[in-house]
């Protein structure tokens, strides 16, 4: 098919149902909620006064706001880097062949398939101040999540263990793409374990460790289940992460625009730490 | 210096299976030594136990005096080349080639100067700052073979370096390789599954088959004198031709019938080799061998005097090939194909037939179940 000028137009039609279901589902909330955050809404989302900027002036002015902005950081930071290293330590273990290994890379695999929330009652259980486990065994009174010193860092470590899951499977796929042969002119080269280590598996893994790394950290900015469960955005906001003050001020206070504003916000950071990384990206992966 | 020595080595993955069985050699120093077999006959396994990269299931391996069974393959000071090059891929070539001796923590300005001697060797140093993702196959080998020539190692292992190659980059990586070892004057154990590689570079070549060593013989004496019919039949090309025969007492001579008991076709044989069969083969079948390039016409059986002590076969040709200086004529003998290699000037065309005579000082005689040599000379 083509138009009067001789343009071929029938391409664009193959397009129209993934465009369909992007509008629908992506599209009209992106745009409804860069509305949105311009108004004042009223209960029931409503958008009713124009105040233009006014809702990122009152957020960013705002001591709340800037403690979850600093919450968030440092959240994502232990996620990731505690979820990747985890990730990566049970690859390297299960990547030689032995006795049990299916054993080891199942439970290795597994937080991969367990529910958020779920995992969060487990913890809940485990870190009872009277009852739970860690306390038992460490011989300590700490009421790990109420207190605002633990609370962040017990959210951060069960997340970090829950994104440990795929991080394995996507570095056990790395390692298997290393050609042994590589390992084995090492050993005769003289190279030990560690030296091994960083100059070939490393490397080896420079791609996927990428991509991997991106895909955390988007997924760290967007946990939420767990801190629904386990502290509520508590003690005393210390663990008040951006999505759950999203949460919060929608659902609680109903103030939509508030809510949209940080919505907005939390897109923006997203998205110029993923353009940095994709800019280092072509400088520092070897393939 | 370097002395390797493998007594009754042997490597056993299951309780009944051995990939290799009791492999006993002494390697001596400057010896270009090559394990020659067929795909799965335990060579290269060797090879790797010797690195390191394989345990040793049995037996003794000795470097220098010194027990090495459980040594890590960095502490036994080999240098290995793989089939693949395994280049290490972030790397610059240069890097790859100073790897090994940055390891060992060797001043900056020595690797740099031992780098660019290996280069310079073997022609690389345009390479040096390239990543091996940029390089051909040939020059993939060229900097795999670098790194190993970088350091004075014990021996170089090498693993099929040149069957990724095309036929003539092989060709002239062979005669390198040659070279290399004459100017290095370094212990090489090479292993290969190319017989024209094994006798053309080895100073000695060790025949394998099923993990067991069939002969272990320099190339010439491989050739003029093997151990047994596998032996005869991998070494040369091309192949040596065998057929079935029967062993004929005649007083002090002896005749063989080719293919029955009554055939007409028949070589007559004296002198040791008739005695030889008297005594021990007499009315038994044995399996003949000759190569291709001891079957005559005529005139030139006549030329060596041995006409009469051979009955020619006429042959009907199924195949015929002419090389230039020579020409090739295939045809069929008790089912299996025989070849010939005539002069030039023989005219035969398929399906026409030649009238050909065995050199019978060149034929082989193998025992029909043990498959020895039964002419074979030890330690010859």
């Amino acid at each position: 098919m083509k138009t009067k000028k001789g343009m071929n137009v029938t391409p664009y039609f193959y397009l129209i149902p993934s465009m369909l279901v992007f509008a629908v589902f992506l599209f009209y909330p992106f745009f409804k909620t860069i509305y949105l955050s311009l108004y004042k809404t009223n209960k029931l989302g409503e958008a009713k006064i124009f105040v233009g900027l006014g809702n990122y002036t009152e957020l960013l002015t705002s001591a709340s706001f800037r403690n979850s902005l600093k919450v968030t950081m440092i959240f994502v930071v232990i996620v990731v880097i505690g979820g990747m290293l985890l990730g990566l330590l049970t690859a390297v273990l299960c990547n030689k062949a032995f006795p049990g290994i299916r054993v080891f890379s199942t439970a290795y695999a597994l937080p991969m398939a367990i529910a958020s929330s779920s995992a969060a009652m487990i913890f809940q259980i485990m870190l009872h101040p009277a009852v739970g486990i860690v306390n038992k065994l460490l011989g300590l009174d700490i009421n790990w999540l109420n207190d605002p010193n633990t609370a962040l860092y017990c959210v951060a470590i069960l997340t970090a263990w829950l994104n440990s899951g795929i991080n394995f499977l996507y570095f056990s796929a790395g390692l298997g793409n290393i050609d042994e042969s590589l390992y084995e002119r090492a050993s005769v080269d003289g190279a030990n374990g560690i030296q091994k280590f960083f100059s070939l598996t490393l490397p080896g893994l420079s791609p996927i460790m990428f991509y991997t790394l991106v895909v955390n950290i988007i997924q760290a900015f967007q946990s939420f289940g767990q801190i629904k469960i386990l502290t509520e955005g508590g003690p005393s906001e210390s663990t008040n992460v951006i999505v759950y003050s999203i949460y919060r001020d929608a659902f609680f206070n109903y103030r939509f625009g508030s809510a949209s504003a940080q919505s907005v916000i939390l897109f923006v950071i997203i998205m110029l730490i993923t353009l940095v990384m994709f800019r280092i990206e072509k400088k520092g992966v070897s393939y | 210096m370097s002395e390797i020595t493998l007594k009754n080595i042997c490597k056993q993955y299951d309780d009944e299976h051995y990939a290799v069985k009791d492999f006993n050699l002494d390697i001596h120093d400057k010896e270009f030594v090559i394990f020659v077999g067929p795909s799965g006959c335990g060579k290269s396994t060797t090879l790797r136990m010797i690195a390191g990269l394989e345990d040793i299931s049995d037996g003794e391996l000795w470097i220098d005096d010194e027990l090495c069974n459980y040594l890590e393959p960095r502490d036994r000071g080999m240098s290995m080349v793989f089939q693949n090059y395994a280049l290490y891929p972030n790397m610059t070539v240069y890097d790859n080639m100073a790897y090994a001796l940055k390891i060992r923590k060797m001043p900056k300005a020595e690797i740099d100067e031992k780098v660019h001697q290996a280069a310079k060797t073997l022609e690389i140093e345009h390479l040096l700052k390239r990543r091996p993702g940029a390089l051909s196959g040939g020059q993939k080998q060229r900097v795999a073979i670098g790194s190993a020539i970088v350091r004075k190692p014990k021996a170089f292992l090498m693993d099929e370096p040149l069957s990724n190659l095309d036929a003539k980059l092989r060709a002239q990586m062979r005669i390198e390789l040659s070279k290399l070892h004459r100017e290095l004057g370094t212990t090489i154990i090479y292993v290969t599954h190319d017989q024209t590689e094994a006798m053309t570079l080895g100073t000695r070549i060790v025949v394998m088959k099923d993990g067991i060593v069939q002969q272990v013989a320099e190339p010439q004496k491989l050739y003029n004198n093997p151990a047994n019919l596998f032996v005869a039949g991998f070494v040369g090309s091309p192949s040596m031709n065998f057929c079935d025969c029967y062993v004929e007492r005649e007083g002090d001579r002896c005749t063989l019938r080719l293919g029955s008991r009554d055939s007409e076709r028949k070589i007559y044989l004296d002198g040791v080799k008739a005695g030889m069969l008297n005594m021990f083969h007499a009315d038994e079948q044995v399996t003949l061998g000759i190569r291709p390039e001891d079957i005559y016409e005529y005139e030139e059986a006549a030329a060596g005097g041995f006409e009469k002590n051979t009955i020619g076969m006429v042959k009907k040709v199924e195949t015929r090939e002419m090389l230039g200086a020579e020409v090739a004529l295939y045809f069929e003998e008790q089912g299996s194909t025989f070849g010939a290699r005539l002069k030039p000037e023989n005219n035969t065309q398929v399906g026409e037939e030649v009238a050909l005579y065995f050199d019978p000082d060149k034929i082989y005689v193998f025992d029909k179940i043990t498959e020895e040599n039964i002419f074979y000379k030890e330690g010859m």
